[in-house]
C-alpha cells in the first residue's frame, strides 16, 4: 500500500493548462445533456401524436374512469355510435345504424376497431372548460367525451349498404378534391351493438373474415380497373405514338404458350387507344403491356402507391405490384390487364380514380371531420391536404376522356342515363379460390366530368363481370347523392 | 372545485419548477455575495413552495390524513438537511446542497404519488443515508488515510462484484442484490464510489505506463464482471467514469480515442457474444417488435411520456403505474407523465447544474489526487443519469439503472449521498491543506505591512498594482465564483478544528493574500 502524503508537494500546476481537461469533460456532458433534451422535445413534438393513438398504447384505459366516451356523428348529423349510461350507472356502447357501418366505425368492446380505436383519444377525453365544468357538475361525476364528427354521410352509406346487396364486399366513395370519405362499406359485416355475444363465432370463423374491413384492408385483383394505369404508362413511355396508336382485335391474342382473350370472346375490330379502353379490350392492352418498359411501369406504379404505404392513419394493406425488368411476355401481357400478381384494396383504386378526376393531384384521403366538444364548441378540426401530385393535367385530361368515352359507349353505358355525365372503368377480374373459379365485379369512376363532385369504387365479389353488377351499384350511390346535394 | 385546483397546480408546479432552474443557472453571473445567498434562500422557498403544492393535490386526490403527517416529516428532514449541510459545509457549495434536496424532494413527491408504503420506506432511508452523509466530511478529515488505500479498494471492489456476479449466475441475472437485514443492498451502487478511489489513486502518479496498464486492466476487469452478471448499465458507468479519469489523469485524448474504439469494439462482442445484451439493443430498436415480451417497458415509458406531453397530466391523472419498475428505472417517465415534459427538462437541467458543480469543485483543488476522485464522481453521477434519462426516452437502449436521488432504491440514495458529501468534503479538505501550505510559507517569509505608494488609497504589494476593484482576479484561471469563494480564503470557524497545531487567528487573513 502506497501513501500519498500531501507533503510530498501538491502538484505544480500551471495557470490556465491545467483546468483545460476538466473544461472539456464538462463540454462533453453538458452535451450529452442537451442531446438528451432535444429527444425529448423531439419526442413530444413530432413522436407523440404517432405513440398516442398507437394500437399498443392502452393508456386511455384510464381515462374510462373520467369520461364517458364521446359520441360519433355522421357529416349529415346523424349519431353513428354514442354511449348510453343506465341508470344503475352502467355504460352502454350504442351504434344506431347497426351492420351499416360496422367497419368503419368500428367496435370497442372486446378491443378496438375502425374509428372507435383511431379516435379513442379524442373520444375520451374533454375540452370543456375546467370553468364551466365547475358550475354544473358534482365532483366525481363523470364528464361526457368529446365528440367525432366523421365525413361519412349516412344517408349515403345506407344507399350504398342496401344497393351492394347480398355480394361481399365493398364500396368506398370520396370527394376527389378534399379526400373525405363519405361512404365506407364493407361485407359481410356484424352488428357492433352486440359483438360482445358475437365475439366468440366471428373470431373463430376464419372464412368468412367478417370483422376485415373490406375497402382498406380487402386485396383484390384489380382486372381491367387496372388499364387506367396501364394507359397512363402508355402515354408516358409513348408521347408520340399514344394518339396514332391503332389495334386489329379478334378476341384473341397468344405469344409463347399464354392467350389474351377479350371478355365473352368479342372481336372489337380495329380501335384506336381510346376505343381500347372504353370496351376494355383485353388483347389491345396485352399488347401494349408487351411495348412498355417493365422497370418504368413498376416505378409508375410505386409511385401510385403499390408495395407502399397509403398516406392515411386508417388502418389498410399494402397494395402489391410486382414486374421485373426481364419478365415474360405473358407475365407482361397479364399485369397490363390487371390479372398476374397485382392486388389493390379498394380505398387505394378510389384514390387513383380520385387522381385523375382532380386533375392529377391526389389528395390524402380522411375520415375524420372535426372533433368537438359534447356540447358542440368546436375543437379541432381537419383540413384537406395534398398527397403530391402524381399525373399532369393534360394526362389527366385524357385519361378524363377516355373513362367518359366508357360511360358514353363502352362497358359502363348504364350511367350515361341520368342527369349527371360520369366517367368511368369497369373491371371484370378473374380469380381462383379454392380451385373455383369466379369473377369479381368492379367499376371505378367519377361524376361529374367537368368538375368532379365524387367519386366511387365498387368491388362486388363474385359479381361477374363489372357492368353488370360493379356500374348499377355505383349508379344508385351517384343518383342518390345529387339527389341529396344537387347538382 | 378539485378539478379546478389539480388544473393550477399542474402549472404552478411546472413553473415553480422553472424558476428554481432558471437560478441554477443565473447564479454564476452574480458575483456579490449577498445577492449569491437570496438566490439561494430563493431556491429553498421555490422548493418548498414546490413540495407544498404537490402534496395539497396528493392529499386532495388520495385523501389519506396520513399524507399531512408524512408531509411534514419531509418538510422537517428537508429543512434539517439544508441547515445542517449549509452549516457544516460552510463555503461548499450551496448550490449542490439545493440541488441534492430538490431532486431529493421530486423523487417523495412522485414515489408518494406511486407507492405510500415505497416512500415511507425511501424517507426512512434518506433520513439514515444523509445522517452517513453528514459523517462523510469529518471522517474524510480525520482519517485520512481512508482516501489512499487503492489497492484495498480494488481488491474490496472487485471482491464485491464478484460475489455479485455468482449471486446473479446462479439467480440467471436477477439478482443485482443483497439482502442483509430485510434490507436490500446493492454493492455495485457502492463499489462505484470505491472505484473512483482506487482509479484516483492508481493513476495520480501516472508518470509511467505501467501504472497506466495497470489500472486499465484492473478498471477492465471490474466491467467484465458487471457485464457477465448482466448489469449493463454500471459496466457502462465504471467503463465511462475510468475514461474520463484517465483523461484527466494524463491529458492524453489518444488514450480516450483508443478507450472509445475498444469500447466500441467490446459493444460489437458483446451484442453477439450475449444475448442479454442483443435483447437489450433490439428492444431499443422497434419496442413494438416484441411488445408483449422485452419492448414492453421501454413502450409504456414512451406512451407515459406522450400521454403527458409538455405539461403532464397532473399529478394522480395519468397512469405511470403502467411502466414496470417506474419508481425504479423509469422514474424519469412517470415525472414526464404526470408533471409533464417541460418539468422533465428542467429536471435534466438540475441533474447537468449538479455535474457541473461537481467538475466545478474538482477545478478548484489542486491536489491532483482529490481532482480526479471529484470528477470520477461527478462522471458517475453524469452517465447514470444519461443512462436511465436515455434509456426511458429511447435515445439509448435501456440499461435499467436508477435516477440518482430521485428513483426509488436504497443503494442508491445511499451511495448518492454519499457521493455529494465526499465532493463536499474534499473541498474542505483542501482548504485544510492550502492553510497548512499558507502556514509553512507564511513562516518562512515574514509579512509585509501593506504600504502606500503615492499616496494611492489601495496597499501596494511590490508585485503589480492590487487592484481592490478587480473583483474576479482569481477567476482568470478558470475559477468560478464557488459560492463567494473568489480564491483561496483563509477563515476557520470554531466547529471545523485543522488537525494541526493552528496559528492564532490574524484579521489580515481575512484580507485578499499577498500575491507572489
Amino acid at each position: 500500500m502506497k501513501e500519498i502524503s500531501f507533503e510530498q508537494e501538491p502538484e505544480p500546476v500551471a495557470g490556465t493548462a491545467r483546468n483545460t481537461e476538466l473544461g472539456i469533460v464538462t463540454y462533453t456532458f453538458v452535451f450529452l445533456f442537451l442531446i438528451m433534451i432535444g429527444y425529448l422535445v423531439y419526442l413530444n413534438a413530432w413522436k407523440a401524436k404517432e405513440l398516442n393513438s398507437s394500437a399498443y398504447n392502452t393508456k386511455d384505459i384510464a381515462n374510462m374512469d373520467k369520461y364517458i366516451r364521446g359520441s360519433i356523428l355522421s357529416a349529415d348529423g346523424s349519431v353513428l355510435a354514442q354511449t348510453d349510461v343506465t341508470e344503475d350507472g352502467e355504460e352502454v356502447r350504442v351504434y344506431p345504424f347497426a351492420n351499416k357501418f360496422a367497419h368503419v366505425i368500428g367496435y370497442s368492446t372486446n378491443g378496438q376497431s375502425g374509428l372507435e380505436a383511431a379516435c379513442n383519444k379524442e373520444l375520451l377525453s374533454s375540452h370543456v372548460p375546467s370553468l364551466s365544468r365547475l358550475q354544473e357538475e358534482d365532483e366525481d361525476a363523470k364528464l361526457p367525451g368529446d365528440s367525432v364528427v366523421v365525413t361519412l354521410n349516412a344517408n349515403l352509406q345506407s344507399v350504398a349498404y342496401d344497393a351492394l346487396g347480398s355480394y361481399n364486399g365493398a364500396v368506398v366513395a370520396l370527394e376527389p378534391d378534399t379526400g373525405k370519405i363519405l361512404v365506407m362499406v364493407s361485407k359481410p359485416d356484424f352488428d357492433p351493438n352486440t359483438i360482445g355475444e358475437m365475439w366468440e363465432s366471428l373470431v373463430t370463423d376464419n372464412t368468412s373474415s367478417v370483422l376485415l374491413n373490406r375497402a382498406t384492408q380487402g386485396l383484390y385483383p384489380p382486372g381491367s380497373t387496372f388499364k387506367i394505369l396501364t394507359t397512363l404508362a402508355y402515354l408516358r413511355q409513348k408521347p408520340g405514338e399514344f394518339r396514332n396508336f391503332q389495334f386489329n382485335c379478334t378476341s384473341q391474342l397468344s405469344v409463347d404458350d399464354v392467350t389474351i382473350n377479350c371478355y365473352n370472346n368479342t372481336a372489337h375490330g380495329q380501335e384506336d387507344l381510346k376505343g381500347a379502353f372504353s370496351h376494355s379490350c383485353n388483347t389491345a392492352f396485352a399488347q401494349i403491356g408487351m411495348d412498355l418498359d417493365n422497370d418504368d411501369f413498376h416505378s409508375l406504379c410505386e409511385e401510385f402507391l403499390f408495395n407502399r404505404a397509403l398516406p392515411t392513419s386508417m388502418q389498410h394493406s399494402t397494395s402489391r405490384f410486382s414486374l421485373s425488368g426481364d419478365a415474360s411476355y405473358g407475365d407482361q401481357m397479364t399485369t397490363a390487364i390487371g390479372q398476374a400478381d397485382t392486388l389493390m384494396t379498394p380505398l387505394h383504386m378510389a384514390m387513383i380514380a380520385a387522381t385523375v378526376a382532380n386533375d392529377g393531384i391526389m389528395m390524402k384521403p380522411y375520415c375524420v371531420d372535426r372533433v368537438q366538444t359534447y356540447d358542440g364548441d368546436p375543437v379541432s378540426a381537419t383540413k384537406p391536404s395534398r398527397y403530391k401530385r402524381l399525373m399532369t393535367e393534360e394526362e389527366a385530361r385524357i385519361l378524363q376522356e377516355y373513362m367518359r368515352e366508357t360511360v358514353v359507349s363502352g362497358t359502363a353505358t348504364e350511367l350515361s342515363w341520368y342527369n349527371f355525365t360520369a366517367a368511368g372503368k369497369t373491371g371484370s377480374a378473374e380469380y381462383t379460390s379454392d380451385g373455383v373459379a369466379g369473377t369479381h365485379s368492379w367499376f371505378v369512376g367519377f361524376s361529374d366530368v367537368d368538375d368532379p363532385d365524387l367519386v366511387v369504387a365498387v368491388i362486388a365479389e363474385n359479381g361477374g363481370t363489372g357492368s353488370q353488377t360493379a356500374v348499377p351499384i355505383a349508379s344508385q350511390i351517384f343518383q342518390a347523392y345529387y339527389s341529396i346535394y344537387g347538382n | 372545485m378539485m378539478n379546478l385546483i389539480i388544473q393550477v397546480s399542474k402549472y404552478l408546479i411546472i413553473l415553480l419548477m422553472a424558476l428554481y432552474t432558471l437560478q441554477c443557472f443565473t447564479v454564476f453571473r452574480l458575483r456579490d455575495e449577498e445577492a449569491k445567498s437570496y438566490l439561494f434562500m430563493r431556491q429553498n422557498m421555490l422548493m418548498f413552495f414546490m413540495h407544498f403544492v404537490a402534496f395539497m393535490v396528493l392529499y386532495l386526490e388520495l385523501s389519506e390524513t396520513t399524507i399531512l403527517l408524512f408531509y411534514g416529516a419531509q418538510v422537517l428532514y428537508l429543512a434539517a438537511v439544508l441547515v445542517l449541510f449549509g452549516n457544516l459545509y460552510r463555503r461548499g457549495s450551496r448550490l449542490l446542497i439545493n440541488n441534492m434536496c430538490m431532486l431529493t424532494c421530486v423523487g417523495f413527491i412522485m414515489i408518494t404519488r406511486l407507492s405510500y408504503d415505497q416512500s415511507v420506506k425511501q424517507f426512512k432511508i434518506a433520513v439514515i443515508s444523509s445522517v452517513v452523509a453528514l459523517l462523510i466530511p469529518v471522517l474524510i478529515r480525520k482519517l485520512r488515510l481512508i482516501t489512499r488505500m487503492y489497492w484495498a479498494y480494488t481488491l474490496l471492489g472487485i471482491g464485491m462484484l464478484g460475489l455479485v456476479a455468482i449471486a446473479a449466475r446462479v439467480t440467471y441475472g436477477a439478482k443485482l442484490s443483497f439482502d442483509i437485514g430485510g434490507i436490500s443492498f446493492q454493492p455495485s451502487e457502492f463499489v462505484k464510489i470505491i472505484f473512483v478511489f482506487a482509479i484516483a489513486g492508481l493513476l495520480t502518479h501516472a508518470r509511467d505506463f505501467r501504472r497506466i496498464v495497470i489500472a486499465t486492466a484492473l478498471a477492465a476487469v471490474h466491467v467484465l464482471i458487471l457485464v457477465i452478471s448482466r448489469d449493463l448499465g454500471s459496466a457502462l458507468i465504471f467503463f465511462v467514469t475510468y475514461l474520463v479519469m484517465l483523461f484527466v489523469a494524463t491529458r492524453n485524448p489518444f488514450y480516450v480515442l483508443a478507450g472509445v474504439l475498444s469500447g466500441s469494439l467490446a459493444a460489437v462482442g458483446a451484442y453477439f457474444l450475449f444475448s442479454h445484451v442483443r435483447v437489450r439493443v433490439e428492444a431499443w430498436r422497434d419496442p413494438f417488435k416484441d411488445y408483449q415480451g422485452d419492448g414492453y417497458q421501454i413502450g409504456q415509458s414512451l406512451f407515459a411520456i406522450s400521454a403527458g406531453s409538455w405539461f403532464g397530466t397532473g399529478l394522480c391523472q395519468g397512469s405511470p403505474g403502467a411502466i414496470p419498475w417506474a419508481a425504479q428505472d423509469m422514474m424519469f417517465s412517470a415525472i414526464c407523465e404526470e408533471l409533464g415534459s417541460i418539468f422533465g427538462i428542467c429536471l435534466i437541467l438540475v441533474c447537468m447544474s449538479c455535474f457541473i458543480m461537481f467538475v466545478n469543485i474538482a477545478m478548484q483543488l489542486t491536489n491532483r489526487y482529490y481532482r480526479l476522485v471529484a470528477v470520477g464522481l461527478g462522471t458517475t453521477y453524469a452517465v447514470q443519469t444519461f443512462l436511465t434519462v436515455g434509456g426511458g426516452i429511447k435515445l439509448i437502449p435501456l440499461t435499467g439503472v436508477t435516477l440518482p436521488l430521485v428513483s426509488y432504491g436504497g443503494s442508491s440514495m445511499l451511495s448518492t449521498l454519499i457521493m455529494f458529501a465526499i465532493v463536499q468534503g474534499l473541498y474542505m479538505l483542501q482548504r485544510d491543506e492550502e492553510y497548512k501550505a499558507e502556514l509553512k510559507k507564511q513562516q518562512e517569509q515574514p509579512h509585509y505591512e501593506p504600504y502606500y505608494e503615492n499616496g494611492a488609497q489601495t496597499p501596494y504589494y511590490g508585485n503589480g498594482a492590487y487592484n481592490a476593484e478587480q473583483e474576479d482576479y482569481y477567476e482568470e484561471d478558470g475559477y468560478y465564483g464557488q459560492n463567494g469563494y473568489v480564491g483561496p480564503r483563509y477563515e476557520y470557524y470554531a466547529d471545523d478544528e485543522p488537525d494541526f497545531p493552528q496559528e492564532p487567528y490574524r484579521e489580515e487573513y481575512d484580507e485578499r493574500p499577498p500575491r507572489r
